[in-house]
């Protein structure tokens, strides 16, 4: 299967009283057809920034895309007029937000929003499209969904909420759905439910770029992951080898950091530090103040992406095998 | 504190809220956010309080700490019902019983600097030694934090160094039990990892008792000596961490575990429960979680299921047989 979607050495920054803020730093990677693709990260790291600049929603200004391209299917949304943008918005590709409060408006009830979606996408009579929608809300696990198109968000419970987001993402069949922390404020019962929905899209062959700062989610739902850490990428693999052996001392060190189920307590393998600040990220890599394993090279030199087998790559010299080691 | 009295011991605690609606404010029910809650903490124990939300155990825990007024049932704190103390003994008392918060920026005094956040208790209380600064620093270097945060604002830190600085703040007292809210949740993951082992290493060292409130199983596991889960105002099951994570017996712990997202448990789709919690304004008859269990039976609409308890364990499901029936309340509700 081939590439959906290629992120080209995107950089996107802010201006800022203190200077430009660089959020996302020469940011690549592809989404292939009918995957799951975990891009996960802690807060601040970009994750959120670049799966906004796909449907380019960065708030210009203060942000501003500097550079790089997005091709969907071959075409660089980037460079797209805004009427065709519009057209992909929603249709091709949609996005779930962490927040359905302010996704969806306060001031329409639920089945009107859905409605309007369908009409400004889809030749389609506003008989039908009610009808449409109330089959959707059943899908997303929505009871008594012909009378919930009557209410309005505030009277929806959270879960209820972002089901109501995810049916309005759906029922337009995207190519892509880009769903960034679709379930952190949910309970895990709820979150379970949500996820399972998104599995359902998988399998009818949707894409899914799942943005998240939860490993145990990625391990869960996706196929490949991209790890990002202040602004760029700093690991990609197919799941299961990156959880078995990750390559980046990052990686390695976020999942040792997590506490178990499963195993007794004993004091966990903390990463020292926090993460810098956009504003003063260390020279070199950003990460070499916080890494055990950190060397010479490390603060002077950015680490390219060394590639290995399986699709695997990782930001890191210590994979340099002909250049000079620690 | 060792021996056989529980630090703690709650007796068929509630806590409702009332709910008032229309133009005469008439109340037309009650939350009943804590309802028939019987728990204890041992000294230098940690008990882990899982749910979702609205489960009721933040509640639970602000009763404890007297930040709720229970309706009624008993809140035994090293021995003493705290109800009958008069103001300046509970004051007395209260020292010993501390609490954190989810989000550290909202329980720190924006307007007090770091130096008389920690040492305003002491002041309060007449337990400071020697200067402010010596000891703010002392408490400081606890946390791991350098003197220097002393005169600088709450806001100038990270949400990992606030909740360091409120945990300072919370053993200035020294306290024997620390009720914490959710203390990591809101942090991120590298960093939530230093305050789980921060809060590991203050337990050891001043023998503290937890009771550790929060909807992260993984978390819960890692800190707690003793694990109740709640569901919907009261508690479901509870017992030994190891073995209620290793073999639940309540359907709705067995649900949360299935639920849980984390390398190495098994990948894609879960078995998921339908549906969302009940409203507790009004609960349905009989278990609460019957409306969504998968092995519900006729006898769970009806009644709800009395405890059934061996030395260690507890689980209110009509899977089991009753056995050992809650001690009785010592005030009717």
């Amino acid at each position: 299967m081939g590439a959906l979607l290629q992120i080209q050495d995107l950089t996107v920054a802010f201006e800022t009283d203190e200077g430009r803020l660089c959020a996302a730093d020469r940011v690549s990677f592809d989404i292939e057809e009918g995957e799951v693709l975990g891009l996960v990260g802690e807060s601040g790291c970009g994750k959120t920034v670049t799966a906004l600049s796909i449907l380019r929603l960065i708030p210009s200004p203060p942000g501003r895309i500097e550079s790089g391209s997005i091709l969907f299917r071959g075409r660089d949304l980037l460079a797209l007029p805004a009427s065709e943008l519009r057209r992909v918005r929603g249709q091709a590709i949609s996005m779930v937000f962490q927040d359905p409060m302010t996704a969806l408006s306060p001031l329409h009830r639920v089945g009107d929003q859905l409605v309007e979606t369908l009409q400004l996408h889809q030749k389609i009579g506003r008989r039908a499209a009610r009808s449409l929608a109330v089959e959707w809300l059943k899908k997303v696990g929505i009871p008594a969904a012909a009378e919930r198109m009557d209410a309005w968000p505030h009277q929806l419970s959270g879960g209820m909420r972002q089901r109501v987001m995810l049916a309005m993402a759906l029922m337009l069949e995207p190519a892509l759905i880009i769903a960034d922390e679709p379930t952190t404020a949910l309970d895990v019962t709820i979150q379970a439910q949500i996820f399972n929905l998104l599995l359902d899209m998988k399998d009818r062959s949707t894409s899914v770029l799942l943005i998240t700062h939860d490993m145990g989610a990625v391990w869960a739902m996706c196929s490949r992951v991209v790890v990002m850490y202040a602004s760029r990428v700093v690991e990609a693999g197919p799941a299961e080898a990156l959880f078995r052996a990750p390559l980046h001392p990052y990686t390695q060190g976020l999942l040792r950091s997590m506490p178990s189920v499963q195993a007794p307590g004993g004091r966990l393998e903390a990463i020292p530090g926090q993460v810098p600040s956009p504003l003063n990220y260390p020279t070199g890599c950003h990460f070499s103040d916080r890494c055990p394993k950190v060397f010479g090279r490390c603060r002077v030199a950015e680490p390219p992406l060394y590639t290995r087998g399986e699709g695997r790559g990782a930001a890191c010299f210590l994979l340099d095998e002909a250049g000079i080691g620690p | 504190m060792t021996g056989n009295a529980p630090l703690l011991e709650i007796r068929d605690l509630r806590t409702w809220f009332p709910v008032r609606r229309g133009l005469l404010n008439r109340l037309v029910g009650h939350v009943k956010a804590v309802d028939g809650v019987s728990l204890h903490v041992m000294g230098g124990e940690t008990l882990g309080l899982v749910g979702e939300s609205g489960c009721g155990k933040t509640t639970l825990g602000r009763s404890i700490a007297g930040l709720e007024r229970p309706r009624s049932g008993q809140i035994l704190f090293q021995g003493t019902d705290m109800k009958v103390l008069s103001r300046a003994e509970r004051k007395r008392a209260a020292r010993h019983l501390q609490m954190i918060f989810q989000d550290p920026a909202a329980s720190l005094n924006p307007r007090l600097t770091v130096l008389d956040a920690l040492t305003e208790g002491l002041q309060e209380h007449g337990l400071l030694e020697g200067s402010r600064e010596a000891e703010g620093a002392r408490l400081l270097a606890e946390v791991g934090l350098p003197p220097e945060a002393l005169y600088r604002y709450p806001f100038e830190f990270s949400g990992g160094q606030r909740q360091r600085i409120s945990l300072a703040r919370a053993i200035s007292l020294r306290p024997a039990l620390v009720v914490c809210d959710e203390p990591v949740s809101s942090l991120d993951v590298s960093v939530q990892a230093q305050v789980i082992n921060l809060l590991m290493d203050l337990r050891e060292k001043h023998r503290l008792s937890y009771l550790f409130i929060s909807h992260d199983l993984s978390v819960v596991r890692h800190l707690s000596d003793r694990i109740a889960v709640m569901y919907l105002g009261r508690i479901v099951e509870e017992g030994p961490a190891e073995t209620v994570m290793g073999s639940p017996l309540h359907p709705y712990t067995q649900a949360l575990l299935a639920a849980v997202l984390a390398p190495g448990q098994p990948r894609g789709r879960k078995l998921v429960l339908p549906g969302e919690p009940p409203s507790p304004l009004n609960p349905p008859s009989g278990c609460p979680f019957h409306a969504r269990c998968p092995k519900a039976m006729d006898q769970c609409r009806l009644d709800y299921p009395p405890a059934s308890a061996t030395e260690t364990r507890r689980v209110h499901c009509h899977l089991y047989p009753p056995r050992v029936p809650d001690p009785a309340p010592l005030l009717a509700p």
